[in-house]
């Protein structure tokens, strides 16, 4: 299983990308910004991307989403600001709230793939 | 007795005025009122009842003035509950213009109950013209008052959640250094030690960018004060153009630049009496490019894992760039490459940057 992360802080996408191939998934790269995370989906599509709210370029993390969603890719939001702003009608498979658990992102990235 | 103060002399400039809604059943009674109001220069709005105003918390207008007619006991009580639907630092000014009949006093002690969130003044009629222009004065400046708390509060609201996302993002920096030390470095004392290291690096690189300006951040002057420490001589010699960085690109090539230092004190070339560093962030027409050259006077072997350091210098000059950076473990020392697009990475000049915060 392929996963994309798309978050602009670079220690904490690293930790992420480790976190995953520790746990048997596979990384498909780290990218800062919306417009990059969908030149990386055309060219080389993941499974699943993890998407930050406030990204390089701006607060577009809500529009990927949207983006992704219209390709067929499903993402999941990883953001401290889940509690604040309005996601009830984002197509995002699931939200995780930061700071996480290694265990919970886990266990959303298992629930959340195609067996 | 004096004429009232115009408009003008508010603090504020004219065309940001909220209007003034005059509730009158008789358009000659309006018709009055509006040319008193538009002789002291206030914008206003005529409706025939308070059954009339627009939906809402009544916050676009600055006062109401409400002829005691055009109030029957239904719409009195609808108005009333218009009154406590408002925002919290909302106390609309109203001006009751008393019957001829009825009289200010009994009008007043008639609806005060149910005017508990407005701001009420009580006329009457016959009407002073100046002591009339004087009350929609005076009611205008407590509105713009009410404006200057409402402004304050929102300002409020909007720090305190970015405060709250910050430090969310700050406590999940730290416990993805902590899961990324553990990775690499085991849980030993050199892992605490790395770990505490790493935490300097981000308070210090943190510290740097809260002292710099927030639309950018000068790359020559980021670069020199994290390198001063190690700048003995000619070891390290540093050529950078004075161009302003974006905050996340000057986050992470801090980041990045503490951990090729530490790396080099450690391993390198400033482990050594006679190595040397050369740095480089330079534009070259629509690319930016950074190098990190080493040069050591002992063969440099590529470790056979790729340790915490390297990985992080190269995916975080990848996040700077937009590019894969490279990383390659030279035999006369390390070479670290990354270039990519100019505009990704470098601010426009600052006057052709807009502010970044708005008020309605």
């Amino acid at each position: 299983m392929k996963i994309m992360i798309c978050e602009d802080n670079i220690v904490i996408a690293m930790s992420i990308e480790m976190l995953l191939e520790d746990s048997g998934f596979e990384s498909a790269g780290i990218v800062t910004t919306r417009t990059a995370c969908l030149q990386e989906c055309d060219a080389n599509r993941p499974d699943m991307v993890l998407v930050d709210l406030d990204l390089a370029d701006g607060p577009t993390g809500v529009a990927l989403v949207r983006d992704l969603h219209a390709r067929g890719i499903p993402s999941i939001i990883v953001s401290g600001q889940t509690s604040v702003i309005d996601l009830s009608g984002s197509p995002a498979v699931a939200v995780l709230e930061k700071p996480f658990h290694d265990a919970a992102l886990i266990a959303l990235l298992e629930q959340s793939l195609p067996a | 007795m004096s004429d009232p103060p115009h408009a003008d002399t508010l603090p504020h400039t004219g065309k940001d005025l909220p209007p003034l809604l005059v509730i009158t059943p008789r358009g000659m009674d309006a018709n009055i009122l509006s040319k008193a109001i538009r002789e002291i220069g206030f914008p206003l709005e005529t409706i025939r009842s308070t059954d009339e105003i627009p939906e809402g918390t009544m916050e676009e207008f600055g006062s109401l003035i409400i002829a005691q007619e055009s109030l029957s006991e239904e719409s009195l009580e609808k108005f009333s509950t218009r009154l406590g639907r408002q925002d919290d630092w909302s106390e609309m000014p109203v001006i009751l213009l008393a019957g001829e009949r009825s009289g200010a006093i009994a009008l007043r002690e008639a609806v005060r109950a149910q005017f508990t969130r407005a701001r009420l003044v009580v006329l009457s009629r016959p009407l002073s013209w100046v002591e009339f222009q004087t009350a929609v004065q005076s009611s205008m400046s407590n509105r713009l008052r009410q404006y200057q708390v409402r402004d304050h509060l929102r300002m409020e609201r909007l720090l305190r959640r970015e405060l709250n996302h910050r430090v969310k993002n700050l406590i999940t920096t730290v416990q993805s250094i902590a899961r990324l030390t553990r990775r690499t470095t085991g849980t030993g004392k050199d892992s605490y030690d790395d770990f505490l290291e790493r935490l300097d690096a981000l308070n210090n690189v943190h510290g740097m960018l809260m002292q710099m300006d927030t639309v950018g951040v000068r790359c020559d002057e980021l670069f020199q004060e994290l390198l001063r420490p190690y700048m003995d001589g000619d070891k390290l010699q540093l050529h950078t153009e004075p161009v302003n960085l974006f905050p996340a690109a000057a986050h992470s090539l801090g980041l990045c630049l503490y951990e090729l230092v530490t790396n080099a004190v450690k391993y390198g070339a400033l482990s050594h009496p006679v190595g040397t560093v050369v740095v480089d962030f330079r534009t070259d027409g629509d690319t930016a490019w950074f190098r990190w050259k080493e040069t050591v006077p002992f063969t440099l072997t590529q470790p056979e894992t790729m340790g915490y350091g390297s990985r992080f210098i190269g995916a975080s000059l990848a996040s700077v760039f937009g590019s894969p950076a490279n990383v390659a473990y030279e035999q006369d020392g390390l070479l670290v490459e990354g270039s990519g697009p100019r505009d990704t990475v470098i601010c426009p000049p600052e006057d052709s940057v807009g502010p970044t915060v708005h008020f309605r």
